[in-house]
């Protein structure tokens, strides 16, 4: 579904990923942990295409295309998702409309017919009850006004609407209390299936109580440095992230010497 | 009987002029627009506008084809989807597409004469004003009797279509409020093809008490057209207006808005958009005067600039000594979507009174590219995720609106004025 290979990206000016690597099979979750300042929500970015992320080497080859060479909407169309951190607050744009218009947009770029209304609001309403969302969302301006869970929640909702083949979720979990966040985790769990697959992207290992993933990645200074089964994630839980940025130091003692 | 009303209406009402008294008055038009010249830079109200293109092009007074000209089918079609209206090709009145068949009662429609009372003080009048006295020849008096609402919205057109020389048509339109009278009216400009008209078109508004007229103003002309408008407003006691408008892709826009709040309690709330591209020109001078108690003004002005665009508001807010209780407010932001592109923005307050509420915002900023990032990390193309972005920017003049279905039909004529925008962009590249 995914390769990344020794993916280097800088950003004003300063390198953040410096040869990343990553192999996500379909149906496979991936969580990312790692420090503050590691790389994570650049590798969420570099993936969507935002302007200003700037990928200076490494190849990135999603369902067989060169995703690098693709616009963020066409990487959208191609089935590739990214739940903000912040999601942005857009006054004027209103919910259904922005919803109607990605919706379409993403069906025409694959050929597919567009949804009339009648038929788009049926999808929409069967999506909200997953995500405990209310209707009334839907008549305001997209995120204005949301509260924090609010906005997360209305991104698995997007997410959920728009059946992605990749969704990638960043720090999704922050800011959430625990109700929020297992609404948040049904709604990613109810999407889970053989062909769509998940880089989720956290700080903590609480998420991944909810989300159970089938690897863990640790990235440090905007490399993978360790990578395992969920049970990585419990002993960093545990540990924290000292231990590794201590085992990069022996690494580079013993290199040195 | 209430106060001031009897006095206004009877100024309303005066006679209408002889023959002689008429070519006094243009006479004096004429004499005014000799001694005040065209404006210059150094006239602050003209410091944005500057003339020096349109004063070298010569203007005949009078389109002779006018009342045959074909108007095209898409203009046409506008045309036939408003029931009440006059149409004006070229400046002249064309009664074969205007429609008034099922005048509602209480309102009359006349064609233009002019009146010694709807000239106003001469001290007041700048050129373009003394040359619309000096020469109008086409025009509308509108009159809407006392208590009268009348439901179905009157549409005004300007329509120009090239004809062999450019023509400078003066149009006059005078509108008049009785006591608790209601309209509303919707003015339309358009132009075809390579018109290069100037089109000076004044338009008076009276409202006596407790009055309520709902105006909008929506011109979309080819970049070799001049509009040089006009728009007196006087609001008697707890009169209302709602006015909003719409100016896209015009060679040069220049409305001049002078708004008298004479009686207690008057209300005019005006929104507007200038969605610019090109090399087109607009500016907005919006005059407000506060004469009386517990009178308010709302200004809901957004401007969008690109490519070699240049955009001016000023808002000048005057309280009078007396005027307590006034509230004044103007928000004027701006989108600068080029480098090039130029926006000026003046919000001005003078107040001579102590109770009162003033307050202002000026903004010039740049489209959000976290929320074009966002929009097309959705799939929304970022051509449509733009006009997406500008549309809700300028929905917020929207506000000024009262009445949601007209306020629904203008949203849509400015997504549409918005999607012509993003095509010229691109287009450009």
């Amino acid at each position: 579904m995914l390769i990344i290979e020794n993916l280097h990206v800088r950003v004003a000016g300063k390198e953040i990923l410096k040869g990343l690597s990553l192999d996500v099979k379909p149906g496979e979750v991936h969580a990312i942990m790692g420090p503050n300042g590691s790389g994570k929500s650049t590798l969420g970015y570099a993936l969507a295409g935002r302007e200003g992320y700037e990928v200076t080497q490494g190849t990135v080859q999603f369902r067989g295309k060169d995703l690098l060479a693709l616009e963020p909407e066409q990487r959208a169309g191609e089935g590739v998702f990214l739940a903000f951190q912040y999601p942005v607050e857009i006054p004027g744009v209103n919910n259904t409309y922005f919803l109607r218009a990605a919706y379409n947009a993403q069906r025409k770029y694959r050929g597919e017919p567009e949804l009339d209304s009648m038929a788009f609001l049926k999808r929409v309403r069967e999506k909200l009850k997953v995500l405990h969302l209310k209707d009334e969302l839907l008549n305001r301006a997209v995120n204005e006004g949301f509260s924090g869970g609010e906005k997360k929640r209305n991104e698995v909702f997007q997410m959920a609407l728009l059946e992605p083949a990749l969704g990638i979720l960043d720090e999704t979990d922050s800011g959430l209390d625990i109700d929020a966040l297992k609404m948040v985790a049904d709604g990613v769990n109810a999407l889970r299936s053989p062909e769509r697959s998940f880089i989720v992207i956290t700080h903590y290992q609480r998420l991944l109580d909810y989300i159970v993933p089938d690897y863990v990645h640790v990235l440090s200074d905007g490399r993978i440095v360790k990578s395992g089964d969920k049970s990585l994630a419990l002993r960093l839980e545990d540990e924290g992230y000292a231990w590794i940025a201590e085992r990069k130091r022996e690494e580079a003692a013993a290199f040195a010497s | 009987m209430s106060e001031g009303s009897s006095v206004l209406l009877d100024s309303l009402l005066r006679p209408k002029l002889s023959e002689d008294a008429l070519i006094a008055l243009r006479r004096r038009g004429h004499a005014q627009l000799q001694q005040l010249g065209l404006p210059v830079a150094r006239d602050e109200a003209w410091r944005y506008t500057s003339l020096r293109t349109l004063a070298s092009k010569a203007f005949v007074l009078r389109d002779e084809d006018a009342a045959t000209r074909v108007v095209p089918d898409a203009i046409q079609a506008r045309i036939a989807a408003a029931t009440l209206r006059l149409v004006f090709v070229n400046g002249e009145l064309r009664h074969n597409l205007s429609s008034l068949g099922d005048l509602p009662s209480g309102l009359s429609i006349e064609p233009f004469v002019p009146t010694a009372h709807d000239v106003g003080p001469l001290s007041t009048m700048d050129a373009f004003v003394a040359a619309n006295v000096a020469l109008a020849l086409s025009g509308a008096s509108i009159k809407v009797a006392a208590d009268t609402q009348v439901a179905t919205p009157l549409h005004l057109f300007f329509v120009s279509l090239p004809s062999v020389a450019p023509v400078a048509f003066h149009s006059r339109v005078r509108v008049e409020l009785e006591r608790a009278a209601q309209c509303v009216l919707i003015e339309e400009h358009y132009a075809a093809g390579n018109a290069a008209h100037l089109c000076n078109r004044l338009l008076d508004i009276e409202l006596d008490s407790a009055a309520r007229l709902t105006h909008t103003r929506h011109s979309n002309a080819s970049a070799t057209m001049s509009s040089i408008h006009s728009s007196r407003y006087r609001l008697g006691r707890g009169a209302e207006v709602d006015a909003f408008e719409l100016t896209s892709g015009q060679a040069l826009n220049r409305h001049q808005v002078e708004v008298e709040l004479i009686g207690d309690g008057a209300r005019f709330v005006s929104g507007g958009v200038q969605a610019l591209s090109g090399r087109a020109h607009s500016d907005v001078q919006i005059n407000v005067h506060h004469r009386a108690l517990d009178t308010s003004c709302d200004l809901i002005w957004r401007g969008i600039a690109d490519q070699r665009a240049r955009l001016g508001l000023t808002g000048n807010l005057n309280v009078d000594v007396g005027a307590d209780g006034s509230d004044a407010k103007l928000s004027s932001k701006n989108l600068l979507l080029c480098a090039h592109a130029e926006i000026n923005t003046r919000p001005v307050l003078v107040i001579h009174a102590d109770a009162v509420k003033a307050a202002h915002g000026a903004t010039v900023g740049r489209l959000d590219e976290g929320a074009l990032f966002y929009l097309s990390s959705r799939g929304i193309p970022r051509a449509r995720a733009r006009v997406m972005l500008t549309h809700a920017f300028a929905i917020e003049a929207l506000q000024a609106l009262g009445d949601a279905t007209l306020r629904a039909q203008m949203s849509a004529v400015l997504r549409e004025a918005m999607s012509a925008f993003v095509a010229e962009e691109v287009d450009e590249r």
